[in-house]
């Protein structure tokens, strides 16, 4: 008996689940939370506009803030349990609903509009014409507008009747298979994404793994023992202001199979399934540092900002600050680059110690100093270049779906559902015509349809 | 921007600022004359508006999608090139003029305002996904700008009250109008949001990463979608359907806002 009033609990429980998972107003509503949270998540401050500065700078001095921007700015609300539960119900709510139109459709075979037609309009008119002979030229006019046509006789009078435009439920249906495959994309990419950044030195090889600076998610590459290296990278700039073209080869190899692939802004690179996007490059001068003619120092630098200068340590408690300038100008002692072209690179080193500074000078590529116990130089400098390295499975899924949803809302878009009935009663000298217009959506159109269409009809020879 | 440029650009606008005067003088004062007249000088302003798209694509040697001022000479071309196709289309919606050519010039004095240089196409804008993206973005926009304007001329049409009755049409068209309106532009919008999304993929190695204008880019569809949703499922009709018309509106301009003050990060 208890087993019995709990398998009653369990189907009713289900049956609930069921329809509050079709019903249509509890998903718009769980809708409008979601869009409301997706807005106000846009007023806080997001990490992909500030940028990893900035953002520590919020951390450090509006805590509350930053607080708020960690947990709820969209890259985090989407993320939130909160969130990932309306959009699992909303995913739930369209696939219910989408099974639940077309087995409504196969058990009947007939179209939703069939049975949601609304009333439009009704209007009365005379013809001159012989009942049969209106018949024809109403059958004539709604086969040439590829009506779907059908006949119904009784004793006193005819029905002819039309009914076009019945794609829209179709578009209808492969727009939600579309939508249910773009939600399906978040979760694939989210349990089977890689997101890295490499950084690579021009002219330098290195082992591939060594190279991500950042990774998140897992994949074979950080395993791996290819080696990379990045060469021949160009980059022009139009005016020596604009960036104009950014270009260079990178290779790969590992054990006796070796991969060269020419990549560039918008030219990625696919190897074993990764994307490899160039992101960013930079100035990367050569400095060497001796005491007491020991080198203490010899690494290419990459500048991440090479004109305001970066921190380098240096062994000995020591600390450089470097900046490198392309096209150096210095007017009246303030020193700039002219244009991002490299027609005068000069890098600018100054060493620190406990005490204060030691030395500050400028370098041309070749060029050696010498300040006390230490000599400096800059043999060369090379650029580098950093590549966001990525897996997202989830694209498939987002393509798929994208290509449903634009089908399906062309074929929303182009049908209008719309049904004619023309009731034709004999009368003296001809025919008295009783037309209906059916249409859920655009009965006044339909009306201006019908006007033009009867005035054919019931006029013209 | 070049003298020739210039010149041409600014016989659109003043085109259009004619052209709108008039449209509205006659709207207001019942005077037809002044209406064909304003209509008239529009199409002058739409083809000055044309030939100063060309020029700046000739000097620029690229499409015009670099910056503020190439967006809105296309954008607003876009949107005036739709309302002329809908007049040709469907007559009743010629009066839509005094809504659309106020939105035209102040996307057109903003465009000028923030700075009309000629640069190059940059590394990240050469893709065709980019195009597509640009082009079907428009083509949702300009709709839902012709949306906007048959729901305020609904809500003016439906205050009986009001001096200008009569001056507009019938109010179920501009409620059906409205209506295709806004599911072409879902549909355009849809092409435009999914191909930014194939683009960001091959540029970035991410097809979304959240930022505000992917979001806004995506509230703005989706407020659309629920646009949709209310007036198809739930026979939302009359007043509440054009105001729904007008407020989606909105998003469109915060997103469009969005789109001038944040940009994506960590490109070249």
């Amino acid at each position: 008996m208890v087993a019995r009033n709990l398998d009653a609990q369990t189907a009713k429980n289900e049956i609930e689940m069921w329809n509050l998972l079709n019903s249509k107003k509890f998903a718009v509503y769980v809708f409008a939370v979601f869009l409301v949270l997706l807005v106000a998540s846009t007023f806080l401050p997001n990490f992909a506009v500030l940028g990893e500065k900035k953002w520590y700078e919020l951390e450090n001095e509006k805590p509350a803030l930053f607080w708020l921007a960690s947990h709820f700015s969209t890259p985090y609300l989407v993320t939130s349990a909160l969130f990932i539960a309306a959009s699992t119900f909303l995913f739930l709510s369209t696939v219910v609903c989408t099974i639940t139109r077309i087995s409504r459709w196969s058990r009947y075979r007939d179209s939703e509009f069939s049975k949601e037609k609304a009333f439009s309009f009704e209007r009365d008119a005379f013809s001159p014409f012989s009942n049969e002979e209106l018949q024809e030229r109403i059958e004539q006019r709604l086969s040439s507008g590829r009506w779907r046509l059908s006949l119904e006789r009784t004793d006193s009078a005819v029905l002819v009747s039309g009914q076009k435009g019945l794609s829209g439920f179709w578009g209808s249906v492969i727009f939600h298979l579309g939508l249910i495959s773009c939600f399906l994309a978040g979760p694939v990419t989210a349990l089977t994404n890689f997101h890295g950044v490499l950084t690579l030195t021009e002219d330098t090889e290195v082992l591939l793994k060594d190279g991500f600076e950042a990774a998140t998610g897992n994949t074979s590459l950080l395993r791996s023992r290819a080696l990379v290296r990045v060469h021949d990278f160009r980059g022009m700039f139009y005016e020596g202001k604009y960036n104009f073209d950014f270009k260079g080869m990178l290779t790969l190899r590992e054990g006796y199979s070796r991969l060269d692939r020419p990549f560039a802004v918008n030219l990625p690179i696919d190897y074993k399934g990764h994307q490899f996007s160039l992101q960013q490059f930079g100035y990367s001068p050569h400095i060497t540092l001796e005491k007491d003619g020991k080198t203490i120092f010899d690494y290419y630098l990459n500048l991440k900002h090479a004109e305001e200068g970066d921190y380098f340590e240096v062994p000995g408690g020591l600390r450089a600050f470097v900046m490198f300038f392309p096209d150096f100008i210095n007017e009246g002692g303030k020193i700039r680059t002219k244009s991002m072209d490299e027609n005068n690179p000069v890098a600018m080193l100054r060493l620190s110690g406990e005490k204060g500074e030691l030395f500050k000078t400028l370098l041309k590529p070749g060029e050696r100093k010498v300040f006390g116990a230490y000599r400096i130089n800059m043999p060369d400098y090379r650029h580098w270049v950093s590549f966001s390295v990525s897996r997202e499975l989830g694209m498939v899924f987002l393509v798929f779906g994208f290509l449903l949803v634009v089908a399906g809302l062309l074929g929303r878009f182009l049908s209008n559902e719309r049904r004619l009935e023309f009731t034709l009663s004999p009368r003296e000298k001809g025919t008295i015509i009783n037309v209906k217009g059916y249409s859920r959506y655009y009965p006044a159109f339909l009306e201006e349809e019908v006007g033009k269409e009867m005035g054919e009809i019931t006029t013209k020879p | 921007m070049t003298t020739l440029e210039s010149v041409i650009i600014w016989l659109a606008i003043g085109g259009y600022a004619v052209a709108f005067a008039l449209e509205l003088a006659g709207f207001v004062f019942k005077k037809d004359r002044l209406r064909a007249y304003g209509f008239g000088l529009a199409a002058a302003a739409l083809a000055f508006h044309t030939l100063g798209f060309a020029v700046r694509w000739w000097l620029s040697g690229h499409i015009p999608v670099m910056g503020s001022y190439e967006n809105s000479l296309v954008s607003t071309w876009v949107i005036m090139a739709i309302y002329f196709s809908l007049c040709r289309f469907f007559p009743p919606s010629r009066p839509f003029s005094v809504v659309i050519i106020p939105v035209v010039l102040l996307m057109l004095g903003n465009g000028l305002m923030v700075g009309s240089d000629i640069h190059p196409l940059e590394p990240p804008f050469r893709s065709n996904w980019l195009y597509i993206h640009i082009m079907f973005s428009w083509f949702a926009f300009a709709p839902w700008v012709a949306a906007f304007a048959a729901g305020l001329m609904y809500l003016v049409k439906d205050r009986p009250e009001t001096a200008i009755e009569g001056r507009t049409h019938e109010l179920k068209l501009l409620e059906e109008l409205s209506l295709r309106l806004i599911l072409f532009g879902f549909f355009a919008d849809a092409i435009g949001v999914g191909s930014g999304a194939i683009w960001a993929k091959s540029l970035w190695g991410r097809y979304w990463s959240w930022d505000p204008l992917e979001t806004w880019a995506l509230i703005t569809w989706l407020i659309y979608g629920l646009n949709l949703h209310l007036r198809l499922t739930y026979g939302w009709r009359g007043r509440k359907a054009a105001w729904l018309a007008v407020l989606s509106l909105c998003c469109v301009g915060i997103s469009f806002s969005v789109g001038f003050v944040s940009v994506h990060t960590g490109i070249l």
